[in-house]
C-alpha cells in the first residue's frame, strides 16, 4: 500500500496520522492484505453472503411512541452545549 | 434559455408519516425545544441500537408500489458512512444494494401533454439532525449548534433517471410526487415536513450535483442558476467540471463543494443490527389494496364519469382534500357548479394564500352553503369569490358574510334604474355599439357592475342593456 | 490441581471458594460479605482487572445481592464505561444495557467494570488505554484478551461472583484459557447486545466468565432471552443451569484434528488427555474434518474491522467522550480528536476496516469474507450432523509474557485467535474449561456446539469438570 493510499483511507476514516504512524501502517497493511489474499483461492461462486451467523428475518417494531431521554441527561456527557443544543465544529 | 441539452435527475427526500422515528420510539412531532425528542439510539450513543419501525416499511412499500416499482422478495439496510456534525453515528442507515423499489415511473402533465419520468429507485432511510450555523453561513460559520429532534425521522428517497428537461419540469415533478404521497397518506402536507432534493444537472457536458435544495420554488431557482452557470461556462469555452455543489438558498446560487476526485466513498456495509426483511407477496398485496385511487386515476375518472374538462379535473385532483369535497358534493349538487367553484375561486384564493385546502378554514359545509346561495340566485359568482377570500384563513360563516356585505341579487328594477343613468352618461359608447362595435356593450356592463358593487347579475344586466339599446 | 476444595479456616476466608449456587442458596451475611469484597478491590485494581463503580448493597431478588462485574464495553447507568479507550474516558451512559438491567432486576450488584483491550481489539489485553491486567498465575504474563480483566478477576477474586465478558472472535474463550477460568460464549442472538459498545455487531456476544461451568450456566440464565431492544435476539428456552448432571453415554464428540496440529505440542497433549477423560466417561469420540479452518482468520479480520470502523465513526469529539473546543472545520476537528483518542491497534483496524469496504475493494474483501463466512457456517453445520460437540484446544499456546506480545507483529497477534475465530464467525456456542497445565500455566479445553445447543457443551463441560476435580487457584 502506497503512502498516498494510506492518506486517502485516513481521510475517509477521519483520523490524523503522524508520518511515523503512516509508515508503520504501510508495512502492517502490506502484510495483512497479503495474508487476506489467501481468500482468493476459496471458491465462493453461488454462495450467499452471511449477514449474520444465524438466520434471522423480519424483526420489526410497532410504530409506538416511547419515552425520550430528558434533555439534561442527553447533554450531560459534554461541555460543548449551548441553549439546549449540542455544539459542534463548523461545516465549512 | 435554450434547454434542449438539459438533463436533470432528482434525488428527492420526503418524510413519511409515522408516530415514532424510524429506529427508535421518539415521537416524530411534538415538543420543538431542541433535543427534547431524543434517546440513546437517535443520539448515536455507544451501545444503543436501531429497532426498525414496521409502519415506515409499509409506507415505503406503498410508495414503491404506487410509483409502479418492482419490489424485491427480500430487502436489507446498509450503513452509509460519512462524517458530518448533524450525523450522530457518522453513518446513516439507508438502503443500498436492495431498496424497497426499483424501476418505476411517474406520469405527469406538462403543457397539456403527458410526460413519463422514469424512477430508478425508492428507498427508506433516516434523517440526520438539524444544524444552526453560528456566526456565518454553511461554509463560514464559527461553529454549529445541533438539534437532534429530527435525527431518525423516516424518509423516503426517490431517485429519478435524468429525464427532466427544465427547472419547470422538475418543479412539476416534485408537485406530482408530493401529491402522490399525500394521496397515500404517507406525507403530512400541513406539518413542517419538507421536500428536499439533490439534483444532477448537465447541459450537454459533464454533470454537476447540487446538494440540499429545500422546497419546490428553490428547486426551480437552484436549477435555473446552475443551468445558467453551465451555459455561461460553455459560452466562454470552458468545461463544466464533474463536481458536487452546495445550494445557498440565501443568494440562490450554487458553490463548489468537491470535485469528482474528492468524491465521497461511503464504504457501504450491511447494517448488522437489523435483520433482512422479506416482502412476502401477501403482505405487499394487502398494502397494494390499501392504496387509494391515485391522482392520475382520479383525474381520468372525473373526466369520464362527470364530463369535467381536463384542466378542471386536474386542478381538483392536485389537492387531495379538494377531491374529497368534490366527491362528497358531486351527487348532491350541480356537478358543473361544484367543479367550477372548487377549481376556480377556491383554488385561486388558496394559491394566493399559498396554502392547501386542508390548511385553510374552508370545509365542505361552507362550500355547500356558498353553492346553495348561488343555485338560489342569492349571490353572484363574484360575490362567491369574495366570500371565499374571507373564509380562507378565518373561520367565518358564508351566510353571515353575505348579510354583512349586503350581497344579494339586485332587482331588475334597480338595474333598469342604473341602466338609465349609464346610458345617459355614455351616449358616445351607445353610438359606437349601434355603429357595429359589439365590444362596446362590455364596457356598459362593466359600468353597471361597478355601480352595483358587483351585485348585479352580469347576464341579466347584459340582456337588459341589449334590449334598451337595440330598441 | 488438587483433589478437594481447600477452605482455609477462619472468618476472613469463610466465603472463599464458595460457588455462585451456594451463595444463592446460603444465608449470607451480605454486609459482612461485601466488607470482605471491598477489602479485596484495591488489590484487584492493582492487578489491572477492574475499575470499581459505586454500588448499593442489596439483598433482594433471586440473586440475593450476588456480585457482578461488566466488561468495560457494557453500559450500566451512570457508571463510567470506557470500552478500554481514552476517547470514551469520563463517559457515563444514561442508560443500562439490557444485561445490566436484568442483573439489577434479579437482585445482583454490579461492583466493577473489568479492563479490556481498547474497543475489544486484541488478544492479550495489552491494548488497553488504561492498564494491562496481569495473569494471576504469573504476573509477567498476560491475561489474554480482549476480556482479560474479567478472565483474570474470576481466578484472582476468591469470592463468588459472575463476570460478564464479550466475545467477537474469541474474546471470552481465549482469555479464560490463559487464566484457568471458565468462559461461556452463547449462540449469537441469545443475549441482548443492547448497551454493549459494539465492536462488530454481526459477531459480538456477551457471555459469563466464572470459575465453574455451573456458575457460567447460572449466569447465562440471568442474561439470556429475546429483547425488543435488540432485533437480532431470538427466543431461546433458557434453563441452562437445570439438569446439569448427565452421563456422556449418548454424546458424540468430534475431534477436529487440524486444531490440534495448529497448537503447540504441550497444549495439544494436555487437551488430548482431557479428551481421553471424556472417552473414559463414555463419550463417543470421532475424528472430524473442518475444511475451512485456515480461511476463518483472514475472513474474521476483514469482517470485524469493516463493521468496527463504522461503529467507531461516532467517536469524534461531540456529545460524549474526549472533546475540545470545537474550532475550525469538522474535518480537522474530528480527525484531530480521533488521532489523539484512538490507540495504535484501533487506528490500524479502523484503517484496515475502512480500506476493505472502499468502493474498489468491497467485493474483493468485504463481500468475499461474508461469503467465506457462509462456507464456514456450512462447514460446522455438516460437522454437527455427525457429532453433538466438538472438542479442541481453546488457544494454541498458554498465556505468553506481556513483553513477548508487545514484540509480536499484528498478524502474529491475530493468529492467537486462530482456533476461536472459526466458531465465532459461525456464531455457535462454546465453553472453555481448564483442563490442566503446561509450563505451570493453565490450558483450556474448548467445547463447541451447534447453534442454540448450549445444553450439550454445558453438559460435557460440567461432567468433565466433576471428573477433573477442583483447582487450587493462585493466591493473589
Ligand atoms: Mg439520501
Ligand atoms: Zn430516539
Amino acid at each position: 500500500m502506497e503512502n498516498e493510499e494510506i492518506e486517502k483511507v485516513a481521510s475517509m476514516a477521519s483520523i490524523d496520522l503522524t508520518e511515523e504512524e503512516k509508515q508503520k501502517l504501510e508495512g502492517d497493511m502490506e502484510n495483512i492484505l497479503d495474508w487476506f489474499s489467501r481468500l482468493d483461492e476459496i471458491d465462493t461462486e453461488d454462495v450467499d453472503p452471511a449477514f449474520q451467523p444465524i438466520e434471522i428475518k423480519n424483526e420489526m417494531r410497532e410504530d409506538k411512541v416511547e419515552k425520550c431521554l430528558e434533555r439534561e441527561k442527553a447533554l450531560e456527557n459534554t461541555k460543548n452545549k449551548e441553549d439546549g443544543f449540542f455544539k459542534g465544529p463548523s461545516t465549512g | 434559455m435554450d434547454e434542449n441539452n438539459v438533463k436533470i435527475g432528482l434525488e428527492t427526500h420526503l418524510q413519511i408519516l409515522t408516530d415514532s422515528k424510524l429506529f427508535c420510539g421518539c415521537p416524530t412531532s411534538g415538543n420543538d425545544e431542541p433535543n427534547t425528542r431524543v434517546c440513546p439510539t437517535c443520539l448515536g450513543m455507544p451501545g444503543a441500537r436501531p429497532r426498525i419501525n414496521k409502519r415506515a416499511i409499509e409506507m415505503g412499500i406503498k410508495v414503491a408500489v404506487a410509483l409502479g416499482c418492482k419490489t424485491p422478495d427480500e430487502m436489507n439496510f446498509s450503513r452509509k458512512t460519512y462524517f458530518y456534525p448533524d450525523m450522530p453515528k457518522n453513518f446513516q442507515i439507508t438502503q443500498f444494494s436492495v431498496p424497497v423499489g426499483v424501476e418505476g415511473e411517474l406520469t405527469m402533465e406538462l403543457d397539456g401533454k403527458e410526460k413519463t419520468v422514469r424512477i430508478k429507485r425508492v428507498h427508506i432511510e433516516e434523517d440526520p439532525g438539524k444544524l444552526k450555523h453560528v456566526g456565518g453561513s454553511v461554509l463560514s460559520s464559527d461553529y454549529v449548534l445541533v438539534d437532534y429532534n429530527r435525527s431518525g425521522i423516516p424518509l423516503c428517497e426517490i431517485v429519478t433517471k435524468p429525464d427532466l428537461r427544465s427547472p419547470e419540469e422538475a418543479r412539476t415533478f416534485l408537485r406530482k410526487l408530493s401529491e402522490i404521497f399525500e394521496y397515500l397518506g404517507v406525507y403530512d402536507t400541513t406539518g413542517d415536513a419538507t421536500i428536499r432534493s439533490d439534483a444532477n444537472i448537465s447541459s450537454g457536458g459533464e454533470r454537476a450535483e447540487v446538494k440540499n435544495i429545500t422546497g419546490f420554488k428553490d428547486t426551480e431557482r437552484a436549477l435555473r442558476y446552475e443551468i445558467r452557470r453551465q451555459k455561461n461556462l460553455n459560452k466562454r469555452g470552458k468545461e463544466v467540471k464533474r463536481e458536487t455543489r452546495a445550494y445557498d438558498d440565501k443568494s440562490g446560487t450554487t458553490k463548489a463543494l468537491r470535485t469528482k476526485e474528492q468524491e465521497a466513498d461511503y464504504g457501504y456495509i450491511f447494517e448488522p443490527d437489523l435483520t433482512r426483511i422479506q416482502l412476502k407477496e401477501s403482505w405487499v398485496d394487502s398494502l397494494r389494496d390499501e392504496i387509494p385511487e391515485l391522482p392520475h386515476e382520479k383525474k381520468r375518472r372525473y373526466i369520464e364519469e362527470y364530463s369535467l374538462p381536463k384542466e378542471i379535473a386536474s386542478s381538483i385532483c392536485s389537492d387531495f382534500a379538494m377531491t374529497r369535497i368534490f366527491e362528497d358534493l358531486v351527487n348532491e349538487r350541480n356537478t358543473e357548479l361544484v367543479a367550477n367553484i372548487l377549481s376556480g375561486p377556491v383554488k385561486k384564493v388558496l394559491n394566493y394564500n399559498e396554502i392547501r385546502l386542508d390548511e385553510s378554514q374552508i370545509d365542505k359545509d361552507k362550500i355547500t352553503k356558498i353553492i346553495v346561495m348561488i343555485e338560489n340566485g342569492e349571490i353572484t359568482d363574484r360575490n362567491a369569490e369574495m366570500i371565499i377570500r374571507e373564509i380562507a384563513t378565518e373561520d367565518k360563516d358564508p351566510e353571515e358574510i353575505k348579510e354583512q356585505k349586503g350581497f344579494g341579487k339586485v332587482s331588475t328594477d334597480r338595474i333598469n334604474g342604473m341602466v338609465d343613468e349609464v346610458l345617459e352618461k355614455n351616449k358616445d359608447v351607445v353610438e359606437d355599439y349601434r355603429s357595429g362595435k359589439r365590444e362596446a356593450l362590455n364596457y356598459l356592463v362593466g359600468q353597471i357592475m361597478k355601480k352595483s358593487q358587483g351585485n348585479a347579475d352580469p347576464q341579466n344586466t347584459r340582456d337588459i342593456l341589449k334590449k334598451r339599446i337595440e330598441k | 490441581m488438587v483433589s478437594s476444595r481447600d477452605r482455609a479456616p477462619g472468618d476472613i476466608l469463610k466465603y472463599s471458594g464458595m460457588s455462585v449456587s451456594e451463595f444463592m442458596k446460603k444465608d449470607v451475611d451480605i454486609e459482612d460479605f461485601y466488607g470482605k469484597l471491598k477489602n479485596r478491590l484495591k488489590k484487584m485494581e492493582k492487578m489491572g482487572y477492574i475499575r470499581p463503580v459505586d454500588y448499593n448493597i442489596s439483598e433482594k431478588g433471586k440473586l440475593g445481592g450476588l456480585p457482578f462485574t461488566l466488561k468495560d464495553s457494557i453500559c450500566s447507568k451512570n457508571d463510567p464505561t470506557y470500552a478500554g479507550s481514552k476517547i470514551l474516558e469520563g463517559y457515563k451512559p444514561p442508560f443500562d444495557a439490557t444485561v445490566a438491567k436484568k442483573i439489577k432486576e434479579a437482585g445482583g450488584v454490579i461492583f466493577a467494570k473489568t479492563h479490556q483491550d481498547e474497543f475489544a481489539f486484541g488478544t492479550a489485553s495489552t491494548n488497553c488505554a488504561f492498564t494491562t491486567p496481569k495473569n494471576p498465575w504469573d504476573t509477567e504474563r498476560c491475561c489474554g484478551g480482549s476480556s482479560g480483566g474479567a478472565a483474570g478477576l474470576s481466578v484472582a477474586l476468591d469470592l463468588p461472583h459472575i463476570n460478564l465478558g464479550e466475545s467477537t472472535g474469541g474474546s471470552i474463550s481465549e482469555p479464560v484459557s490463559f487464566t484457568g477460568a471458565v468462559g461461556l460464549t452463547p449462540t449469537y442472538g441469545t443475549v441482548s447486545r443492547y448497551g454493549l459498545i459494539s465492536f462488530a455487531n454481526s459477531l459480538d456476544k456477551i457471555g459469563p466468565i466464572t470459575r465453574s461451568v455451573e456458575d457460567a450456566a447460572i449466569g447465562l440464565d440471568i442474561i439470556s432471552g429475546k429483547d425488543p431492544m435488540d432485533q437480532t435476539t431470538v427466543d431461546t428456552e433458557g434453563n441452562y443451569a437445570k439438569d446439569l448432571d448427565g452421563d456422556l453415554k449418548d454424546t458424540k464428540i468430534g475431534i477436529p484434528e487440524g486444531y490440534f496440529k495448529i497448537s503447540g505440542e504441550g497444549v495439544s497433549e494436555t487437551v488430548k488427555e482431557a479428551v481421553k477423560v471424556l472417552e473414559d466417561l463414555g463419550a463417543d469420540i470421532q475424528k472430524v474434518e473442518l475444511e475451512m479452518t485456515e480461511a476463518a482468520l483472514p475472513a474474521y479480520y476483514i469482517i470485524a474491522p469493516a463493521e468496527a470502523s463504522t461503529n467507531l465513526a461516532k467517536y469524534c469529539g461531540m456529545r460524549y467522550g474526549m472533546e475540545e473546543d470545537p474550532e475550525g472545520s469538522f474535518r480537522e476537528y474530528f480527525s484531530k480528536i480521533r488521532g489523539k483518542g484512538f490507540g495504535d491497534e484501533v487506528k490500524r483496524r479502523v484503517i484496515l476496516g475502512t480500506y476493505t469496504r472502499m468502493a474498489g475493494y468491497r467485493d474483493k474483501y468485504y463481500l468475499k469474507a461474508l461469503k467465506v463466512r457462509k462456507k464456514i457456517i456450512n462447514d460446522f453445520k455438516s460437522a454437527f450432523k455427525e457429532v453433538d460437540v466438538l472438542a479442541a484446544p481453546t488457544a494454541p499456546i498458554v498465556a505468553p509474557c506481556i513483553d513477548e506480545i508487545e514484540g509480536m507483529s499484528p498478524v502474529e497477534q491475530y493468529k492467537l485467535d486462530k482456533l476461536t475465530a472459526p466458531i465465532n464467525l459461525a456464531g455457535m456456542p462454546q465453553i472453555s474449561v481448564p483442563c490442566g497445565f503446561h509450563r505451570d500455566m493453565p490450558v483450556g479445553l474448548h467445547l463447541m456446539g451447534d447453534h442454540f445447543q448450549e445444553k450439550n457443551i454445558i453438559k460435557v463441560g460440567h461432567r468433565y469438570e466433576k471428573e477433573r476435580g477442583s483447582i487450587k487457584y493462585p493466591e493473589v
